[in-house]
C-alpha cells in the first residue's frame, strides 16, 4: 500500500467566511509575494481548482501517480489563524467537516488530517477532541501562529491533548513571517518554507516541548526543511552556549531523531541522507499534491535512491501505515 | 596530524582592528552599535565575556601563532570580524576604517610573512570607494582577496549598484570571502542565539540565492567566491531551488541554467561541524571547492579542523591536501 502523507485540500466555504475579515497584514507570506507570483498562483489555483476540492479529480491523479491512500490536510493558506475567537472555531469545524466528507466519499482511499484554531488554545483543545471523534489520526499545524512560535507556553495544553489522544502532528509551514527579503523569485516559498520549519522545530526542541511530551509524534514536511541537513550547527551551539540549555539537557539532534520526515526534497541523494541520518523507518512518502512545488512522481524518486527494497517499502507506505494506524 | 601537505591554510578566521574601531567609535556611540550585542540578555552577556576573553588572541600575534600551531594551521587568511565591516559608517569614514584595517593586516603580514595573508575590507556602502580600496589591496598591499558581508545595510549583493565592484573583482582575480552579518529581520531570532545559529546560514542562503537568480554568476562566472559556514543551508538543499526553477516562471525569470549549476561555481569552507555534512559538501561540489576554515577565535568555531577533515570517509590523500590548503593556495596565489 502506498500512502501520501502530504497533500492539500481547499474548503472554499471557509475562505468565503473569513474573506470579509481579512486584513493584508494578517497574511505576511501573501503580503510579501511579488505581483507576478500572486498572478501566477491565482492562475494555478484556478486551473487546479478541481484537484484542490473534488475527491474524484484527486482519485484520477492518485491512480496515475500510483498512490493508494492520501492523507488529506488543509492548504496552509487556509489556516486563517488570525480569525477571532468567535470565527476561528467555526471555520476549523467546517474545514474538518469537509475533510471528513472527502474521507467518507471513498473510504479506504482518503484519511483525514484535522485543523485546529491554534490562536485560541481552549477552542483548539476542544477541536482536537472532535478531530479524534471524526476518526482522524492526525492534525496539521502551522510552523507559527500569527508569528508566535510554537514553544510559547500558551500552546502547552494543545500539546498535552494531542499526546493524550495519540494524534500525530503534521507540521506544515505557511512561509516565513519576516519575509521582506523573500519577495522575488518566489523565495517566500522556496526559502520561506524550509526556513519556517527550521525555526519552528529548533524552538520546539530548545523550548522543551518534546522533552515534556515524549509521546508526541511529529512529521516534518519538505524533509524537515534545512534543519534535517544541518543539525550539527545547533548541536555545536548547544555545547558552547548557555542560551540553548535553558530547557533541555540532551543534544538537540537527539530530539530531532525522534521525528518523521517527508519526501518533498526532490533529489534521491537527499532522500538517502534522510534515511541514513534518521532511519528509513522515519521517512514518509509525501508529495505536496496538488501544488506546483510538489513531487509529480514520488515512486520514481524512491526508485532512484540506492535504498534496499524493504526500506523503499517502508517509505512508500509501511511507515505511514504504522504511524497513522492505517492497518486497522 | 602530519599526514597533509603544508602549508595548511585557514580561510575563515578573524582579527579585530583597534584603529578602525577608534575611527568608528563616535558614530558607533551615536547609533548605539556595540560588537555582538544582539539577541536576548543572556546572549549579550555571554558575548561580552567572550570578547574580553578573546582580547589576547586578537591583540597578540604570538598568542595567535601559538594557537595556530596547536590547531595545525600554518597560514591564516585573516579577515576582520563581521561587526568591523562598518557598512553603517558614511562613505568617507568607511573608507578610512577600511584603510586602517587593511594597513593593520598588511603590517601583520609583513611581520610574519610565512604565517599570515590578508583578506581586506572594502567600504561597500560606497561602491566607488570600495573599488578604490579593492585596487589598493591588490596593487599596493599584495592581498589576493577581500571579505565582504552577505548584504550591505539590507541591499543584496546583486543590487545593480555593486555591478562595477563585481566587474573589478573579476578583472583583478581577487577572492571574495563572503561572511554573514546578523539577519536583517531578527524579530523571531532573539532567543537561543538564533541570530547566529539560524541567521548566519540563512543570510548565506539568501545571498547565494540572489547572486544566482539575479544573474551575477551568469555575468561573472570567473568570480572566486568563498562562502563561510559551508554556504549555509543552500548547498545541502539545492533541489528546492532547481525544482522551483523548472516549475515556475517567477523563479526562472530568464536565467539560462538551473540554479545548482551556478551554485557549483562557489567555494565553501569546512565550518559545518560534522564529518557527514562535510563529506556531503565534498562529494557534491568537489574536493577542489571546499576550503579549511575555523572561525578562529570564536566559540562557534572549530578547534580541530584537520581532525574534522580526517573524519570524513572515503577521501583520498589528494582530496585532503586540497581541502587543508591546496585550494586556498591556488586561489590566493600562495
Amino acid at each position: 500500500m502506498t500512502v501520501d502523507v502530504h497533500t492539500h485540500l481547499m474548503v472554499p466555504e471557509s475562505a468565503d467566511m473569513t474573506r470579509p475579515h481579512m486584513k493584508p497584514e494578517d497574511e505576511p507570506r501573501t503580503l510579501f509575494s511579488s505581483p507576478v507570483t500572486k498572478e501566477l498562483n491565482n492562475e494555478f489555483y484556478r486551473l487546479a481548482r478541481d484537484k484542490y476540492t473534488d475527491p474524484d479529480a484527486r482519485l484520477i491523479d492518485m491512480d496515475r501517480m500510483g498512490i493508494d491512500v492520501q492523507l488529506v490536510a488543509l492548504t496552509p493558506f487556509h489556516y486563517f489563524y488570525w480569525a477571532d475567537s468567535d470565527l476561528a472555531p467555526r471555520v476549523a469545524a467546517i474545514q474538518n467537516q469537509r475533510i471528513a466528507g472527502v474521507v467518507a466519499h471513498t473510504p479506504g482511499r482518503f484519511v483525514g488530517v484535522g485543523t485546529l484554531p491554534m490562536a485560541h488554545p481552549d477552542a483548539a483543545v476542544a477541536e482536537a477532541r472532535r478531530v479524534a471523534d471524526l476518526g482522524f489520526p492526525a492534525v496539521e499545524i502551522g510552523a507559527d501562529v500569527n508569528g508566535v512560535d510554537l514553544d510559547d507556553p500558551r500552546f502547552e495544553p494543545i500539546w498535552s491533548v494531542l499526546e493524550e489522544l495519540g494524534l500525530v502532528v503534521i507540521l506544515h509551514p505557511a512561509g516565513f513571517t519576516e519575509a521582506r527579503r523573500l519577495t522575488d523569485y518566489y523565495l517566500v516559498n522556496v526559502i520561506g518554507m524550509p526556513l519556517s520549519t527550521t525555526l519552528a522545530v529548533t524552538r520546539l526542541i530548545l523550548g522543551g516541548v518534546f522533552e515534556r511530551h515524549p509521546g508526541l509524534h511529529m512529521v516534518l514536511i519538505h524533509g524537515g526543511g534545512y534543519l534535517a541537513y544541518y543539525p550539527a550547527r545547533v548541536d555545536h551551539a548547544f555545547r558552547h552556549r548557555p542560551e540553548l540549555r535553558q530547557h533541555i539537557d540532551r543534544l538537540p539532534s537527539e530530539y530531532l531523531a525522534s521525528l518523521y520526515f517527508d519526501l518533498t526534497v526532490f533529489e534521491p541523494d537527499m532522500v538517502e541522507i534522510l534515511a541514513a541520518r534518521f532511519g528509513a523507518d522515519h521517512v514518509l512518502l509525501g508529495t505536496d499534491y496538488p501544488f506546483d512545488m510538489g513531487l509529480a512522481d514520488p515512486l520514481a524518486l524512491i526508485a532512484e535512491t540506492n535504498l534496499t527494497a524493504s526500506d523503499r517499502e517502508l517509505i512508500s507506505g509501511g511507515n505511514a501505515s504504522r504511524l497513522f494506524g492505517l492497518d486497522n | 596530524m602530519n599526514n597533509v601537505n603544508r602549508p595548511v591554510i585557514d580561510i575563515h578566521c578573524h582579527r579585530e582592528c583597534g584603529a578602525a574601531a577608534a575611527l568608528a567609535k563616535p558614530e558607533a556611540d551615536r547609533l548605539g552599535h556595540k560588537p555582538l550585542q544582539f539577541g536576548n540578555q543572556l546572549t549579550k552577556d555571554v558575548n561580552k565575556v567572550q570578547l574580553e576573553y578573546l582580547r589576547p588572541k586578537m591583540e597578540s600575534a604570538e598568542v595567535r601563532i601559538a594557537d595556530m600551531d596547536e590547531m595545525g594551521v600554518d597560514i591564516q587568511a585573516l579577515s576582520v570580524p563581521p561587526y568591523q565591516l562598518f557598512y553603517w559608517l558614511d562613505g568617507d569614514t568607511g573608507l578610512a576604517a577600511s584603510r586602517a584595517i587593511n594597513d593593520d593586516l598588511a603590517e601583520l603580514v609583513e611581520a610574519h610573512p610565512s604565517r599570515f595573508v590578508g583578506l581586506g575590507a572594502v567600504p561597500l556602502q560606497d561602491p566607488d570607494a570600495a573599488i578604490t580600496e579593492l585596487k589598493r589591496c591588490s596593487s599596493d598591499l599584495g592581498f589576493r582577496g577581500v571579505e565582504i558581508a552577505t548584504q550591505i545595510q539590507g541591499d543584496e549583493l546583486s543590487n545593480p549598484r555593486f555591478e562595477a565592484f563585481w566587474e573589478t573583482v573579476e578583472e583583478l582575480e581577487m577572492v571574495v570571502f563572503i561572511h554573514p552579518t546578523p539577519f536583517t529581520h531578527p524579530e523571531r531570532f532573539t532567543e537561543h542565539f538564533f541570530i547566529n545559529m539560524i541567521g548566519h546560514p540563512l543570510e548565506e542562503t539568501l545571498c547565494a540565492g540572489r547572486l544566482i537568480f539575479d544573474g551575477v554568476m551568469e555575468r561573472h562566472p570567473a568570480l572566486k567566491i568563498v562562502f563561510a559556514h559551508g554556504g549555509g543551508y543552500l548547498p545541502a538543499y539545492a533541489g528546492r531551488f532547481d525544482h522551483a526553477y523548472h516549475a515556475r516562471s517567477d523563479v526562472s525569470h530568464g536565467l539560462p541554467k538551473p540554479p545548482s549549476e551556478y551554485l557549483s561555481l562557489f567555494y565553501f569552507d569546512t565550518m559545518v561541524f560534522e564529518a557527514d555534512q562535510l563529506g556531503f559538501l565534498i562529494n557534491r561540489y568537489g574536493s577542489d571547492h571546499v576550503l579549511l576554515g575555523t572561525d578562529y577565535p570564536y566559540d562557534m568555531g572549530e578547534d580541530d579542523p584537520l581532525g574534522l577533515i580526517n573524519q570524513v570517509d572515503g577521501l583520498s590523500e589528494e582530496d585532503r591536501n586540497l581541502i587543508a590548503g591546496g585550494n586556498a593556495a591556488r586561489l590566493l596565489g600562495i
